[in-house]
């Protein structure tokens, strides 16, 4: 998996492309808690170019969008398409998750 | 070798005193000591190594490696000889060494060959992994309690089950659970996957599996019981993790399987062939106040049912060939479980109505 980090104004716009399986869960996770403790709420995940997640790649999202709430931050999750809309279709996390196109 | 004490003089010390090495070396944070390859004597201890072993500089010179070890003279031999037969490459090994009190610790030695000053010397980098060895015991009987608070398999008149259950490493972060209530015909089940495989998913499942047979004694629908358990384990899921469950009630007067999902959204049902059952819900440790679906799918003599957890349903072959039975998928389980391939925990909860 491929992972882009972008400025928007205030957004941390993260690119990810690729499937996402569990060693690049890890290195995501990691690159979301740096920009997390350097200060910033306000993020945007695309995942247009993502053909799959698996359950640890799923895990990091929610782990995030977790920790970003209890500080009042705001994570949005765009272009979700394909496998990975029925996956989170399947599992209700498009309700838990602000989804935008 | 002789690996008894005597009074020498130290001749690295002495080749080293212009070149500052051995300065270098004290300054060093981990444990180091070096020994002359002819006849096991300890040249030198580092700062770290010293305070390590508890012996002071000027013991340096009497001290061979039979001080520090507690292995037999035989074994040091032929470990010296393999770290010198490494050549530069050197090696990892571990061993158990002592301390001037006579406490022995284990301990991970790095070692390799070098020539200093043309002497023959092994260089050790010495790792004292008591605390760690204290970990991983600790976690190896969590293990097996784990193991074996798992239900057996069960065979009555009306059904048998059979399961898989392969922890990736040492703790798992899965388990299952069933209880056949025989006076009303009913087998209750439960299927957990926690985020994770250390000891806070191990207490988590814990929690879970509680919550599972409290369950039990609601009068509530199989929804309702899961809505119940995922209001209850918030509070153990607040900073940051999920689980994925499945809870199923098998009515054999009723001949039904009602069944609610939270995150384990699909299982294998063998009837005429095989069809995998979709049933979407949130996660459990989410949103407190997520209500679950009720399912209800009618059974008969004959049937089966898979519950996995993702380390095998990820791995399912697709798609499945439709002449697999209910054995045919305990094989592949058990096989694709057994085969040290997978990245993840892997469970799988069968039950075959008679």
């Amino acid at each position: 998996m491929k992972i882009q980090l972008k400025e928007s104004g205030k957004k941390q716009v993260v690119e990810l492309s690729g499937g996402m399986y569990v060693e690049d869960a890890a290195v995501l996770r990691e690159e979301l808690i740096k920009l997390i403790e350097a200060g910033h709420r306000d993020f945007v995940i695309r995942l247009d170019q993502v053909d799959y997640i698996d359950s640890s790649g799923l895990g990091v999202l929610v782990t995030i969008l977790k920790r970003i709430r209890e500080l009042d931050g705001k994570l949005v999750i765009g272009g979700v398409k394909g496998v990975v809309k029925t996956l989170f279709e399947l599992t209700r996390l498009n309700r838990v998750f602000d989804l935008e196109d | 070798m002789n690996t008894t004490n005597a009074l020498r003089l130290n001749p690295i010390e002495d080749m080293c005193n212009h070149c500052q090495r051995l300065d270098l070396l004290d300054m060093l944070n981990d444990p180091l000591f070096l020994l002359d390859v002819k006849d096991g004597k300890v040249l030198f201890l580092n700062q770290r190594a010293l305070s390590l072993y508890r012996y002071t500089k000027t013991e340096v010179e009497r001290l061979s490696i039979g001080d520090l070890s507690h292995e037999s003279e035989e074994t040091l031999r032929d470990r010296i000889q393999m770290v010198v037969g490494q050549g530069k490459r050197g090696c990892v090994l571990s061993a158990v060494h002592k301390k001037k009190n006579g406490i022995v610790f284990k301990v991970e030695i790095s070692a390799r060959f070098l020539k200093l000053h043309g002497l023959p010397v092994l260089v050790a980098m010495i790792r004292d992994v008591t605390e760690d060895s204290r970990v991983r015991e600790e976690i190896a009987t969590a293990a097996k309690v784990q193991r074996r608070l798992l239900p057996k398999d069960q065979e009555t008149e009306l059904f048998l089950t059979r399961s898989v259950y392969q922890p990736l490493a040492g703790l798992s972060g899965d388990v299952f659970d069933v209880q056949y209530d025989s006076a009303q015909g009913v087998l209750n089940g439960f299927l957990v996957d926690v985020m994770g495989h250390g000891l806070a998913a191990s207490s988590q499942l814990g929690v879970l599996r509680y919550l599972f047979r409290q369950s039990l004694e609601l009068a509530a629908s199989i929804n309702q019981r899961l809505m119940w358990i995922n209001r209850e384990v918030a509070p153990f899921f607040s900073g940051s993790g999920f689980a994925a469950a499945l809870l199923f009630r098998l009515d054999f007067e009723r001949r039904e399987l009602a069944y609610a999902a939270a995150g384990i959204n699909q299982f294998l049902v063998f009837s005429n062939g095989v069809n995998e059952q979709i049933a979407p819900g949130l996660f459990l440790g989410i949103n407190p106040d997520e209500s679950y679906d009720l399912h209800i799918l009618p059974v008969r003599a004959g049937d089966g049912f898979f519950f996995l957890t993702d380390g095998l349903s990820e791995c399912l072959p697709s798609p499945l060939d439709p002449d697999w039975d209910f054995w045919r998928m305990l094989e592949w389980c058990e096989k694709s479980a057994g085969a040290g391939t997978l990245g993840d925990d892997a469970t799988a909860l069968g039950v075959l109505l008679k």
